[in-house]
């Protein structure tokens, strides 16, 4: 239900893929890193994260695979696939460069 | 690579989805369990759903749903499915059929021969006439003079009789230079084909098989290379049988036999010798190539125009030369004008027939859409969007748009093969086959249908209210009465056009074919078939004449060089004495503006064909060789020549050159004849008759008549053959009224396609009307029962209802009158002896209409009064 306000629109995609590049994971546990490296400000919500993944894993970015979980559950990893590496190094320069630009026009306030 | 993995991904979410769902569903369970909320927290089901839909399977799925829910629709009622696709089905096969034929004169290449670079036409021009072929030498000089072509090569369409052994039958075909089939691209299915080696005459008894002819006469005989086959008399050696399809150069002829050009002395004889290979005077060659690469058709006529100059620089004693280029073979740039013009009205009228139909069927569908209200305004009601009901009706007309398509489509060509089996002069090497451009004409027509059956429901219905009786709104019984009054007004136009083709062909026809007890039968006789000489020949023919005319129940045997409503042969014509010098009346021969048709006739021809005598005698025995030469005109020549004279007595000019020298030739008008209208919007042409015994000529049709049977006539004309020389072939033989369709053909075409069109779519506008009417009336039934019951007389009522329609009525006919004031214009070059505002054929045509219109409205009205009273008000 809960929209992410709080993230500019399009950060998600790059927040999970980066999370994801480090190893893959499942959908639990990628909103908890997502949380805990950001000193719990970042808190995804199940309504936006899901829907995120099955359209990543669309567009051929992520790709996913079943397989047993910490707590031996079956859980849905997905990992992050070439196409999905490229995308990632793509919104990482466009975020630092909106993100540079955003700092030149708060700071100079 | 990506789209195939989200191709893929679709396809499974799609196909698998069961699973999909089950994995998505033990997915989210997955992470309330982590979450420490086991049972389902507030919003998961539109987390389910939101994940769903970022797969692109929501869409997929609820469109198939809703072609489910469309086949069920159309299923419930099968008479209005089926009535619907059926409708369509003839609609779009009519108009497919049409656009084949278009399609193969207009648009395919030659079948058979390669798409490769443009094939281009070359044609002689003179005066603003189109002559079309060169002689022989003209063709070598433009292949060693032309620099823009990959391949520049030439033919001559020609007719044998063939033998083998015991088989003999006749064949066109095309004497044709060593690059023919190169420049064409075909290739051989057995031996070789012809090549530049075989053009030289020492050894061009040579010659090519179609695929046809070896197959049908020749039982596919593998050994048939090196067999001997005998065109008339000549025996040529087969070297080949050539790649089906390929069936010549024209698409008037399909050819079965291809022999090189240089053969044409034996096999062909022209000209006073027989050979036409070295005299620039014969005009029998017709030049086609392929344009090098990177050469313009401008460059080429540009470089046509100045051969042709150069060429006639060379020859100053000649008729002066001048050629153009055009793209495309197989047909002459003004036949493939004039019968694209023709295939594109009729084309015209069957895309009327469906815009017809479509309205015709989208009517009916309104008309069910009063029993689908409830059924809207409930989908409404539970959250369905407008779009998504609007798209439920697109479906439904594009279900019955397909599967009338798909069966129109699958009659479309073996419908356009039998229309030009119908046809005897239609084109015979047309490639009436299935292919994409007639697809996709079939399937734009059926989207364009579409939009027409669906565009006033889906409106009504993503503008209905959740209300159910604003579903009953003004703007529906606005729309149904606007459908109607379309399909009236086109079923008026199509039955005007009916009227006024019938009538011209009824008109055309009885002043082609007069009235007699006697039939006549007649056949082409050529004696250079049977490779006898010029005199002989023609002594030949008036021998067989003269048998024919006295064997038992022919009445008269004449021969002609050409039989009414033909024309034959135009040629320059002086008043004695006015002649120009012999270097101008060659030069501006073919320049003159009135070249009259001059036809080689015997006695007896004028009153066997019924053209009167007006004035002086018929030709009789004592007009022969080395009499006074005679002639007979018709009155249009004869008042051109002496207007305010006499012209019995007065002699024509009518000069022929032997190698440059002019031949005395005076006539002496004996006889003055009624003109005959040839073309049909054409004024009679000027005409001269000469008497065959005096110009003794090879070839000549042979006409017979007798009360008796045609096909015993057929016999006794060909035992008269016979019986003076068995070896001689009886070609083409019919009888007048053949004649006359041969000449006419296009018109009655006309007539039968616009009678056709107009009786569908008068029956259509009925149907429509019903349906539209009896909507109309079980809307008001409750209203109906409440008049009756308070005491309104049933004849009140039926008038009351059936006012409503009138106003429909006169809209629709307006419309079509208008419409048809416009569209009827490009009837006008086929019509003869009417107006395109003719009377009878408007009055008739909206008379029809509107009794059936009023016939439907009062018979419907009617049904609705005798309901009674208390059933009307019950049936809520």
């Amino acid at each position: 239900m809960s929209r992410p306000t709080d993230l500019v629109q399009g950060t998600l995609d790059l927040l999970i893929l980066k999370t994801i590049a480090l190893e893959p994971s499942h959908g639990w546990a990628i909103a908890q890193r997502i949380r805990q490296v950001s000193g719990d400000s970042l808190n995804v919500q199940q309504g936006s994260l899901y829907p995120a993944l099955h359209r990543l894993e669309q567009q051929g970015w992520i790709a996913a695979t079943w397989g047993a979980s910490e707590n031996g559950r079956r859980a849905k990893y997905y990992a992050l696939t070439a196409a999905g590496r490229k995308q990632l190094a793509k919104e990482l320069k466009e975020w630092q460069r909106l993100s540079a630009g955003i700092g030149l026009i708060v700071g100079q306030v | 690579m990506r789209t195939a993995r989200t191709l893929w991904l679709r396809f499974r979410s799609l196909v698998l989805r069961v699973r999909v769902n089950r994995e998505l569903s033990e997915e989210l369970a997955f992470h309330r369990e982590c979450a420490g909320t086991p049972e389902k927290v507030a919003g998961g089901d539109s987390v389910w759903e939101a994940c769903r839909d970022q797969r692109g399977v929501a869409l997929i799925e609820n469109t198939l749903q809703d072609l489910r829910l469309a086949t069920r629709r159309l299923a419930a009622s099968p008479g209005l499915s089926l009535t619907a696709t059926t409708v369509l089905a003839v609609g779009i096969a009519a108009a497919a059929a049409m656009f084949a034929l278009v399609s193969a004169v207009l648009l395919r290449p030659l079948p058979g021969a390669a798409p490769a670079s443009p094939l281009v036409h070359l044609e002689r021009v003179e005066g603003g006439q189109l002559l079309g072929d060169f002689s022989y030498p003209d063709a070598l000089d433009f292949r060693a003079m032309s620099r823009s072509y990959a391949s520049l090569t030439a033919f001559s369409p020609a007719n044998w009789y063939w033998r083998v052994q015991n088989r003999s039958g006749e064949a066109d075909g095309e004497m044709v230079s060593g690059n023919f089939f190169s420049t064409l691209g075909v290739q051989p299915e057995l031996g070789r084909l012809l090549n530049p080696d075989d053009e030289p005459s020492a050894h061009n008894r040579v010659v090519v098989l179609s695929d046809q002819l070896w197959r049908v006469s020749f039982g596919a005989d593998p050994a048939i290379v090196g067999k001997t086959v005998v065109l008339n008399q000549t025996p040529m050696s087969v070297v080949g049988v050539v790649r089906a399809p390929f069936r010549g150069a024209t698409l008037i002829w399909a050819a079965d036999l291809w022999v090189p050009i240089t053969a044409q002395p034996q096999l062909m004889p022209m000209n006073d010798n027989g050979s036409c290979l070295e005299t620039r005077n014969c005009g029998w060659v017709t030049v086609f190539g392929r344009l090098a690469s990177g050469v313009t058709l401008a460059q080429a006529r540009a470089e046509a125009h100045t051969v042709a100059a150069r060429i006639g620089e060379a020859h100053p004693l000649l008729k002066s030369r001048q050629a153009t280029v055009v793209a495309g073979l197989g047909l002459w740039s003004d036949d493939r004008a004039t019968m694209g013009r023709f295939l594109l009205l009729m084309l015209a009228g069957t895309m009327l027939l469906v815009a017809m139909t479509s309205a015709s069927v989208g009517s009916l569908f309104l008309a069910r859409m009063a029993a689908r209200q409830r059924e809207v305004a409930t989908q409404l009601a539970l959250g369905a969007t407008r779009m998504r009901v609007a798209r439920q009706f697109v479906l439904e007309a594009g279900i019955v748009a397909a599967a009338g398509t798909v069966a129109g489509l699958a009659a479309a060509t073996p419908l356009a093969r039998s229309l030009l089996r119908l046809e005897p002069t239609a084109p015979a090497n047309m490639a009436v086959t299935l292919d994409w451009r007639i697809t996709a004409f079939a399937v734009a027509i059926a989207v364009l249908s579409t939009l027409v059956m669906a565009a006033a429901p889906a409106f009504l219905a993503a503008r209905a209210s959740l209300s159910l009786s604003l579903a009953r709104s003004r703007k529906r019984h606005a729309a149904q009465r606007w459908l109607l009054a379309t399909q009236l007004g086109v079923a008026l136009l199509l039955l005007i056009a009916a009227g006024l083709a019938g009538r011209s062909v009824q008109l055309a026809a009885a002043g082609q074919v007069p009235r007699r007890s006697d039939q006549i039968v007649m056949a082409r006789l050529d004696t250079g078939r049977i490779f006898v000489s010029r005199a002989d020949g023609a002594a030949l023919l008036e021998r067989i004449r003269e048998r024919a005319a006295v064997l038992p129940g022919v009445a008269t045997a004449v021969l002609a060089a050409c039989i009414p409503p033909s024309l034959c042969n135009r040629g320059s014509v002086f008043v004695a004495g006015t002649e120009p010098p012999a270097a101008v009346a060659r030069a501006q021969d073919f320049l003159a503006p009135n070249r009259p048709d001059i036809n080689w006739v015997t006695p007896g021809y004028f009153s066997l064909f019924q053209i009167p005598l007006q004035r002086g005698r018929d030709f009789n025995l004592g007009d022969r060789l080395g009499r006074q030469l005679v002639c007979a005109l018709n009155q249009t020549l004869a008042q051109r020549l002496w207007p305010h004279q006499d012209p019995l007595g007065h002699q024509i000019d009518w000069p022929s050159y032997d190698r440059g020298q002019k031949q005395k030739s005076y006539f002496t008008v004996v006889g003055v004849v009624a003109d005959r209208r040839v073309r049909l919007m054409e004024p009679p042409p000027e005409q001269m008759f000469v008497p065959s015994a005096q110009t003794p000529f090879p070839t000549a049709q042979l006409a017979v008549s007798g009360a008796l049977p045609v096909e015993r006539l057929y016999e006794t004309l060909r035992e008269a053959v016979a019986q003076e020389n068995a070896a001689l072939p009886v070609l083409q033989l019919h009888t007048e009224s053949d004649q006359v369709r041969l000449t006419l053909w296009q018109p009655i075409a006309i007539a039968d396609l616009a009678g056709l069109c107009g009786g569908l779519a008068a029956l259509l506008a009925a149907i429509g009307l019903f349906g539209t009417l009896a909507q109309l009336i079980a809307e008001r039934r409750h209203e109906l029962g409440i008049r009756l019951a308070l005491g309104a007389a049933p004849s009140q009522l039926i008038n009351m209802v059936a006012r409503d329609a009138v106003a429909a009525i006169a809209a629709g006919l307006l419309l079509g009158a208008g419409a048809g004031a416009l569209a009827l214009q490009g009837l006008r070059p086929w019509l003869y002896g009417v107006h395109i505002f003719d009377p009878l054929s408007w009055s008739a045509a909206a008379a029809l209409l509107a009794a059936i219109a009023l016939t439907g409205s009062y018979l419907a009205a009617a049904r609705a009064a005798s309901i009674p009273a208390a059933e009307a008000l019950r049936c809520e």
